[in-house]
């Protein structure tokens, strides 16, 4: 649809960079006392105006902080507040890219990957967006003891080890709960086994780990 | 058709609230899902959707169409939407009057437009435009906003009234908003809730909100008990109006379901009052 007012569009021209352009060394308010130098000022005030760009900055951290609720966790014991510093470098100039909010974190791996001072080594791997949304989705808050359905399962990062990987929470044969170690393969299969359709293909490797564990499952896991 | 008092249908709850409402289908009398959550995931949210909608009606509410903005529709999301829609029997559809994305990067905030007859224009063309591809219609909610924005020529309640007036469609008359304006902004909650298009409310949404020291205003966090003052306003609502479908809306800091059922059971004393019935149809 076209036909955008000259006035509207004039008004989008100062607000999209206010509130989501990257704003470098300027802050909120010098950004909105420029939008009112152009438009005229806000009965509000500069300060109230510059909320906006805050208020924007504030859900994308939140977005990413549920995305990636274990890889802070893991982070915050080693390098306590390095994740929340990383993000708020992050949510200056990345957006998400649908109404799922979970979409911001798309390149977050490789951003990373190449950050100075470097990160831990297992962070971009636990940043891989395809993982953090399954095991954003499979969140339960009750900790998952029923592991009928992937949606119980309990998703936390392995940080005895320096590797990429996953715990879930499952009952043993005896009814015990306990914790198991699994990778994105695994999780994948899981998922696949689920009835997630909508998943990254896996690669060779992690497709023969995803179904020997997909195989041990009935032997390992209760039964719905 | 869809009345009394609902709850949200939020991701904490998904066993949950199935669970309940298959025990007690009158535990609440409807729910309230948000679109982007089942429209974007998977077979997981279909499922749960689909157990809620075995025992009690629900209403599909959107926060990602950006009504006022300035970038055309996504149509892989309109399109994507209105399957959803219609797979699962939704009749209506309701969004927010603001702004929240432009050229495909997506806030993931509400934002105010400027209150004039353009955007007044532009708001209402882009409700009609979104109802004709939904193919079914979209009431609007007035959102909260913390500044008005420069260029802006109306009140709030003006300006929806025009932008109401020029797509024709229904109110979802948010009084937790509209009270966080009208404490952040000076003005008389009941005064702005008189000049209300009410003839148009179709659903009211109720909540709570948190004074923000750091920024100096009242946020409408959806993370707490409604305040006895909103309850007051939708007490005045219901007098002037009579009952409407009404949303106990809670999205942060999800408690139990017994926590919002406590919730509920207020609302429900006001909408279902006697005393009120009596004085909106004489």
């Amino acid at each position: 649809m076209s036909g955008l007012p000259p006035s509207l569009a004039r008004y989008f021209e100062h607000a999209v960079p206010l509130v989501m352009g990257s704003l470098g060394e300027l802050d909120d308010e010098t950004r909105a006392g420029w939008m009112q130098a152009s438009l005229g000022d806000s009965p509000s005030g500069t300060a109230r105006l510059a909320l906006a760009r805050g208020f924007v900055r504030w859900q994308a951290r939140h977005a990413m902080g549920a995305l990636y609720a274990r890889l802070r966790r893991t982070w915050d014991i080693e390098e306590p507040g390095r994740f929340d510093g990383v993000v708020m470098q992050w949510v200056d100039g990345h957006h998400a890219s649908s109404g799922d909010p979970s979409s911001i974190g798309a390149g977050f791996d490789a951003f990373l990957s190449a950050l100075d001072p470097p990160a831990p080594p297992w962070a971009p791997e636990m940043a891989d967006l395809a993982f953090s949304q399954i095991a954003f989705r499979c969140e339960h808050p009750a900790h998952g003891l029923r592991p009928h359905a992937l949606r119980f399962y309990q998703f936390v990062p392995q940080t005895t080890e320096r590797r990429p990987a996953a715990w879930v929470l499952s009952l043993a044969d005896d009814g015990r709960a306990q914790w198991v170690g699994v990778g994105k393969g695994e999780v994948l299969a899981l998922a696949r086994a689920q009835g997630e359709t909508d998943l990254p293909e896996p690669s060779d490797t992690e497709r023969d780990a995803g179904e020997r564990f997909v195989r041990e499952l009935s032997v390992r896991f209760v039964p719905s | 058709m869809i009345a009394g008092v609902g709850i949200g249908f939020r991701r904490p709850h998904f066993d949950a609230l199935p669970a309940l409402l298959e025990a007690r289908p009158t535990a609440v009398d409807f729910v309230e899902v948000v679109a982007e959550t089942f429209v974007l995931g998977g077979p997981h949210e279909a499922r749960a959707l689909e157990r809620i909608q075995r025992c009690v009606p629900v209403l599909a509410h959107g926060v990602s169409s950006s009504i006022g903005g300035p970038t055309p529709f996504d149509e892989d999301w309109t399109s994507a939407l209105k399957h959803w829609l219609e797979r699962h029997r939704l009749t209506e559809f309701t969004e927010h009057l603001s702004w929240s994305s432009a050229g495909g990067a997506h806030s993931l905030e509400l934002l105010p437009l400027p209150f004039h007859t353009d955007s007044a224009r532009w708001a209402a063309a882009r409700t009609r435009e979104l109802s004709e591809r939904l193919e079914r219609p979209v009431w609007l909610e007035n959102t909260a906003f913390y500044a008005v924005q420069p260029g802006s020529e109306q009140d709030l309640s003006a300006w929806t009234t025009e932008v109401l007036e020029r797509a024709d469609c229904g109110l979802l008359l948010d009084l937790a908003n509209l009270w966080v304006n009208a404490v952040n902004h000076d003005r008389d909650p009941e005064a702005d809730l008189l000049a209300m298009p009410l003839h148009r409310v179709r659903q009211v949404h109720l909540a709570g909100s948190r004074f923000e020291e750091a920024w100096g205003v009242r946020v409408d966090d959806h993370a707490s008990a409604i305040p006895a003052e909103v309850l007051s306003l939708y007490q005045k609502l219901m007098a002037r109006i009579g009952p409407v479908p009404t949303l106990v809306e809670w999205d942060q800091s999800i408690p139990t379901l017994d926590v919002l059922l406590d919730e509920v059971a207020r609302v429900r004393a006001v909408h279902s009052s006697r005393d009120l019935l009596d004085e909106a149809h004489p």
